[in-house]
């Protein structure tokens, strides 16, 4: 868990707007509404994202101020998946007609009947297979409106800030050299002085 | 930001300005030519490998140049001379008894593999704190390098000097 031990990597972000006032007397519910909910493969489901608490990170009943600590929230995501392989399933989806087809004395089954045993068979290895792990740290300091994720891949960031928006509805900005430098040379009325540079190092051969 | 701007275009737009930043401040840093920062005038910047060059419009659109001192190699300076930007490089950070250690991503400001100068403490919350706030400090840092750097890139005059530095470093 790199935010408590070891060399971290991190994303930082910053809220698009401060957060709402209710924050402390609503969070806990919104929490909740995206924790980690275990996968449920009799209905389909392969992957479960959600909120955990880093500090425990079994515990499903921590409340907001659980996780708050003086002017920092400490969160965790966690992203459970389960996979099977795809060359066993149509070993085992081909035996499995094979024996229907010998006790009802057919050569082949309906196409109906074959996509039945594929999802029964789904369903059954989703359970047999023990789901991948992952947890992914994250510090929001209230004070500062920022939020460091600890990830650096795009996609698991983008994900973990679609989550942050649908719990908080608050959009996250990453703090990109390309976004901070735009809103500093917008207040610094420099982005003619941008523009300006950049033409003229071009003109001469290269930027 | 005004939501009528929209966040993919600002990137494109001003997309060159972390590449751009990392390569004047690792130049900077290897010339001892670096302004120092109003938070923390001591600041000393060090480069360390690995160096990671982009180019969008070369036969070689990128290099990697790993191994001690590869910041001072002849291969870094041809590849700053032929237009190359840095897009990532390992730095060290000292300030005052702190030393931070990461990788920085010039396009993202991704800190990677950060080493923090936080020493144990058998209280876990509190160890959190301290290291969140060492993240904190070194991130400060590296935009106030680059709140430093901005009217440089944005002044014809002195920008044209600044590249035509780096490609003299070739030669």
């Amino acid at each position: 868990m790199p935010f408590r031990s070891g060399a971290l990597s991190v994303r930082r972000f910053r809220l698009e707007e401060p957060p709402p006032e209710s924050l402390s007397r609503t969070a806990t519910m919104a929490i909740r509404r995206h924790a980690y909910k275990p996968i449920q493969p009799e209905r389909g489901e392969r992957e479960s994202f959600g909120w955990v608490n880093p500090r425990r990170l079994l515990d499903n009943t921590y409340t907001w101020d659980d996780i708050v600590d003086g002017n920092l929230v400490f969160l965790a995501v966690r992203k459970d998946k389960k996979s099977f392989n795809k060359t066993l399933f149509k070993a085992r989806r081909d035996e499995m007609i094979e024996t229907v087809c010998k006790q009802k004395g057919i050569e082949r089954i309906t196409r109906q009947h074959r996509l039945a045993i594929e999802e029964e068979l789904t369903v059954t290895m989703l359970k047999e297979v023990t789901p991948t792990t992952a947890f992914t740290e994250l510090v929001w300091d209230t004070n500062t409106d920022e939020v460091m994720i600890g990830a650096t891949s795009r996609t698991l960031c983008e994900r973990i800030a679609d989550l942050f928006q649908s719990t908080f509805d608050r959009r996250l900005l990453p703090l990109f050299p390309s976004l901070v430098g735009w809103r500093l040379l917008s207040e610094q009325g420099l982005e003619e002085g941008y523009a300006e540079a950049t033409e003229a190092a071009m003109k001469r051969g290269r930027n | 930001m005004p939501k009528s701007v929209d966040a993919m275009e600002i990137m494109q737009r001003y997309g060159a300005l972390g590449p751009d930043f990392l390569t004047w401040l690792c130049v900077g840093a290897m010339n001892a030519t670096l302004p120092p920062p109003p938070a923390e005038p001591g600041l000393v910047v060090r480069v360390l490998g690995p160096l990671v060059f982009t180019a969008e419009q070369a036969e070689v659109t990128k290099a990697s140049f790993a191994g001690e001192d590869a910041a001072l190699s002849p291969e870094a300076a041809a590849a700053l001379a032929a237009g190359k930007r840095l897009v990532r490089a390992r730095l060290e950070l000292t300030a005052q008894d702190a030393t931070w250690t990461f990788t920085l991503d010039g396009e993202t400001f991704d800190l990677k593999s950060l080493k923090l100068p936080v020493p144990k403490v058998p209280d876990l919350d509190e160890y959190l704190a301290l290291r969140v706030q060492a993240t904190q400090q070194v991130a400060f840092l590296v935009q106030q390098l680059f709140e430093l750097f901005v009217p440089i890139r944005c002044d014809k005059a002195r920008w044209a000097a600044e590249v035509k530095g780096w490609r003299a470093l070739g030669k």
